[in-house]
């Protein structure tokens, strides 16, 4: 390290850097992941729970997600919701309540490619906006396709209008879908 | 009948009592040998005239008006002398007077060159444009590389208005070299938005040369090499002085000061100090449209320079430090393809922004500290040890934007609740990525003289280098690398040319992820230059480089935020190297001076990424294009033309054009960002003494970029954007203050506010280039005169 010393001596005002070769610190950070995402449906009438899950424990890259298709039953009303959970800690930590505190600044938008399914958000944020972490989901006839979901992130409520979604996705996920 | 104006004026020149005298005849001898010195250039300043030295060293300069002049002679391997000459008269002579040519009847100045060596790059018979203080000074912009800009053959390829790279011949970043105080700067070059970490305020020289530079400064130098050298600080005569500087420029409302302080002579020895320091603050830039949001930046910098001894045995210390945070354009994060897409399709931001000097994440914070030794020592008569020794250490924080989930841990909800509070706290502090990477590179060559026209440097060259990553973006890992070259070149001067070779060779050892590579690689070069006649010369070159694939390249496996895009590494990738070739003629006649360039480039194994379209990226943020880093055989070539001519002595017009075209050999296609066709066509009016003002200009010019119509339908997600034009306008000159020459200019860029977007702006896809800017500059010198 004379490099250090040398620096010392000739210019002890100007080198603020200390001759270290590692930087601070190696701790991955206070964010929390997300890697999972699970859709809870109960069809009206019913009491039975259907779990569909999204997952990508190793996060971007790597192996590739693990996806479940969604069955549906023909001509039923469900009722669902999104939770958002990161696996990466023991036990896994659901992250949806944090999105619904801050709903005026998230929302859920849906798609899909069946026709003859609706998806409507069934929740509102301070402002009335939806935010679509509860949902209904309304099937019709048998057909097969995807269901997908975006969740906006907006920098101040006055960004979000409930119908345009922002430039930042926070999520961004389809799943394969069977009515039957 | 019509005869030649130059033989019409010499004939008026062979009488002696003809004493306004409008021609200048010099010549120009290496300090320590006396001999003459070929290929020295000079330059009268403020005007556009010049010349190059012959094989006698002599130069003849024609159209010159008033009084004096002051006049700038460089060389590759020579301090840059500047001083001023009497036209007529024999009053005010700042140089001895050697009657060698008296048959002429004109006074002959011999300029002394100093016989320090610089740090340059260059062989003697690459295509070399060196720009001095007052060139920097009349070009210094936002950034480091804004100076540049006007080198033909250089483009810059910017990200907002803080970060600017330079490109020469289509080639940046890790194909290129630049140098700080004879120390390759070492940052995170394979970053299109990482700028080079220098301050524009720095007292120093800029030497660009186009072409391989591989044999004076080892792997990477494919493009070409930008040396920076601080302005040299003599030890022969005493005295202070130093300037203090401002720019302001309007479109940001960027304010900059910097100043430096030279005391040479310290103590009666042989010991010269200079310090130097500045600061600069950036708000928000503005398109003629709108505020670019989260664009402004800051930056401090400072130096200090220590030169003792003398030219047979010195030492020179420099050290220096950068620092500076960046503003990344809100509108440039986006959380996946889809937004990016959306962007693209609204083409103008979603949001008004409000100008603002805050500064909001996505940021960079950079802070960049060398510390250079540089001795030297007479061996033998014509022999020269020289020794290098740098140290640096580059500190890059990248912050973005907005984070994922914070949630409190914790039983009580009040306990949660202050301990999401605090996460959120260290969250936007904790960068998103930092890379330390601390450098330390040692050389040592002899320089020597073999008989009376052989010159050379034989060297050998070392490198030690750490890099130390931290945060959740993947972009680089840890690693170390090491490396080592030996090199011999010489150049042969004869009557009416000149011929150079050299060889060096380097090996690289990297060691990453448990994985040891190694590389290694043969740089070359042939060059000759000939004086057809006296106003033609001719020069090529032929040169072999190589560079080993960067970290990224090899390691990256992340998403690149700022393209939207999951660039995957191949820990496979091969050395790239490259063999080119260049042309360059010069005419300087009385009152023309054109020079051309051409070129060509092959590469065998070119690295670049590219799009893997049928293995998409699947996150749970969206798909993401997956790009892999891939090796193919490309060429580059293209031309570089520039051209002056005085219309009369005030006036004269001016046109530098060039043209890069790539090409993927293997692929059959264009290769990817490379500058578009581009022509900047002017007219330069100097007048010596006007409204109580010396050395004046103005200069208008038009520059005109040409659509980029060599690309590959739908492998960007925009087309290249149109061509555009845009009018410059600078005036500038000296003011005198109770004997203080005071330094001014004012230049307005894009002075119609026109909307446009570059092809190489990395704001392309979804914002306009900057609007109109106009830049004030004053530069107070004090002290004693140089």
């Amino acid at each position: 390290m004379k490099s250090c010393l040398a620096a010392g001596v000739v210019s002890v005002a100007l080198l603020s850097t200390s001759c270290s070769e590692s930087s601070h610190d190696h701790d991955h950070g206070e964010h929390d992941v997300v890697t999972t995402i699970t859709m809870v449906l109960v069809a009206e009438g019913s009491t039975d729970t259907l779990r569909y899950s999204w997952d990508d424990p190793d996060g971007a890259g790597g192996q590739p997600p693990s996806i479940d298709t969604i069955m549906l039953a023909a001509n039923t009303v469900y009722s669902a919701e999104i939770r958002i959970l990161n696996d990466t800690e023991v036990p896994a930590e659901d992250l949806t309540s944090t999105i619904v505190n801050e709903g005026d600044q998230h929302q859920f938008f849906f798609r899909t490619s069946i026709a003859d399914l609706a998806l409507v958000a069934a929740d509102q944020d301070v402002n009335g906006l939806p935010i679509g972490q509860r949902l209904r989901l309304t099937t019709g006839a048998a057909a097969t396709g995807t269901i997908g979901m975006d969740l906006s992130h907006y920098d101040s409520p006055a960004a979000k209008d409930g119908q345009t979604p922002s430039d930042e996705t926070d999520i961004s996920i389809d799943f394969p879908a069977v009515v039957n | 009948m019509t005869i030649p104006l130059s033989l019409l004026l010499s004939l008026l020149l062979s009488f002696p009592v003809v004493m306004v005298d409008p021609h200048l005849h010099g010549v120009v001898l290496d300090h320590s040998t006396h001999r003459p010195l070929q290929g020295a250039t000079v330059r009268v300043l403020g005007t556009r005239l010049g010349a190059i030295t012959d094989a006698g060293g002599e130069f003849h300069v024609h159209d010159l008006r008033g009084d004096s002049v002051t006049l700038e002679v460089s060389m590759v391997g020579f301090t840059t002398q500047r001083l001023r000459v009497p036209t007529r008269g024999e009053a005010d002579v700042v140089v001895d007077l050697l009657p060698q040519s008296m048959e002429q009847g004109v006074y002959v100045p011999t300029v002394t060159v100093i016989g320090h060596s610089s740090s340059t790059a260059a062989m003697p018979s690459q295509p070399t444009t060196v720009l001095s203080m007052e060139e920097l000074d009349a070009t210094r912009g936002s950034t480091f590389s804004d100076a540049l800009e006007n080198v033909t053959g250089v483009a810059v390829m910017r990200t907002g208005p803080s970060i600017a790279k330079p490109m020469i011949h289509g080639m940046s970043g890790t194909r290129l070299v630049l140098t700080q105080a004879g120390v390759a700067q070492e940052g995170q070059q394979w970053g299109e938005e990482h700028g080079p970490e220098i301050d524009p305020f720095l007292p120093a020289r800029v030497t660009i040369v186009k072409g391989a530079s591989g044999v004076r400064l080892g792997p990477n130098a494919m493009g070409g090499a930008i040396s920076v050298d601080p302005e040299p600080l003599t030890t022969l005569t005493s005295g202070w002085r130093g300037e203090a500087s401002s720019n302001l420029f309007s479109n940001a409302l960027h304010g900059a000061v910097g100043g430096w302080l030279e005391r040479t002579r310290l103590f009666d020895e042989d010991v010269s100090v200079r310090v130097h320091a500045s600061a600069r603050r950036a708000g928000d830039a503005s398109t003629p449209d709108e505020v670019l949001g989260n664009t402004g930046f800051s930056a401090w910098s400072g130096a200090a320079q220590l030169t003792a001894g003398d030219q047979d045995l010195g030492l020179s210390v420099y050290g220096s430090h950068f620092a500076t945070t960046l503003g990344i354009y809100a509108g440039s994060h986006l959380g996946n393809a889809a937004d990016l897409q959306r962007a693209i399709e609204r083409g103008r931001p979603s949001t008004t922004y409000d100008f603002t000097y805050a500064i909001g994440n996505p940021r960079q914070e950079i802070g960049h500290t060398l510390l250079s030794l540089q001795g030297h020592a007479t061996l033998a008569p014509q022999t020269r040890l020289k020794v290098s020794y740098g140290w640096q250490q580059n500190d890059r924080s990248e912050f973005d934007k907005h984070n994922a989930r914070i949630i409190g841990r914790g039983t009580d909800p009040v306990e949660r609740a202050r301990d999401s509070i605090a996460r959120l706290q260290r969250s936007l502090a904790t960068p998103a990525m930092n890379l330390l990477l601390t450098t330390y590179t040692a050389a040592a060559e002899v320089e020597h003289q073999l008989g009376s026209s052989i010159q050379g440097s034989a060297g050998v060259s070392g490198l030690r280098q750490v890099n130390d990553r931290s945060g959740r973006v993947f972009l680089v890992p840890d690693f170390l690398a090491l490396g080592a070259g030996a090199w011999l070149y010489e150049n042969y001067v004869a009557e009416d040319w000149s011929v150079n070779a050299g060889l060096r060779y380097d090996r690289r050892w990297l060691e990453a992820l448990q994985q040891q590579k190694i590389y290694e690689g043969v740089s070359g070069s042939v060059g000759a230059m000939v004086d057809v006649t006296s106003d033609l010369r001719v020069q090529g070159n032929l040169g072999l480089a190589w560079r080993p694939p960067a970290v990224n390249e090899l390691y990256s496996n992340d998403v690149h935020h700022g393209v939207a895009r999951f660039e995957i590494g191949d820990s496979l990738l091969q050395a790239e190297r490259s063999t080119g070739a260049d042309l360059t003629v010069r005419w300087a006649a009385p009152s023309v001076e054109i020079e051309a360039t051409a070129y060509g480039t092959w590469f065998s194994n070119y690295i670049f990424s590219v799009p893997d379209p049928d293995h998409p990226t699947i996150t749970i943020r969206g798909v993401f294009p997956t790009f892999r880093f891939r090796q193919t055989q490309a060429m580059i070539s293209g031309v570089d033309l520039s051209a002056t001519v005085s219309v009369t002595s005030e006036v004269s017009i001016y046109g530098k054009g060039a043209l890069v075209r790539g090409w993927d050999q293997v692929r059959a296609e264009p290769l990817f960002m490379m500058p578009a066709d581009r022509l900047r066509l002017g007219t330069h009016v100097h007048l010596d003494d006007v409204l109580g003002m010396h050395e004046s200009y103005v200069d208008v010019s038009v520059v005109g970029v040409r659509h980029q119509d060599q690309f590959v339908p739908g492998q960007d997600y925009v087309d290249p954007p149109p061509g555009y034009t845009l009018v410059d306008v600078a005036a500038g000159g000296i003011i005198l203050v109770q004997s203080t020459q005071i330094r001014w200019g004012v230049t307005v860029r894009n002075l119609l506010n026109t909307s446009y977007r570059d092809y190489l702006s990395r704001y392309r896809y979804f914002a306009d280039d900057p609007g109109r800017d106009i830049m004030i500059r004053f530069t107070v010198p004090f002290g004693d005169p140089p």
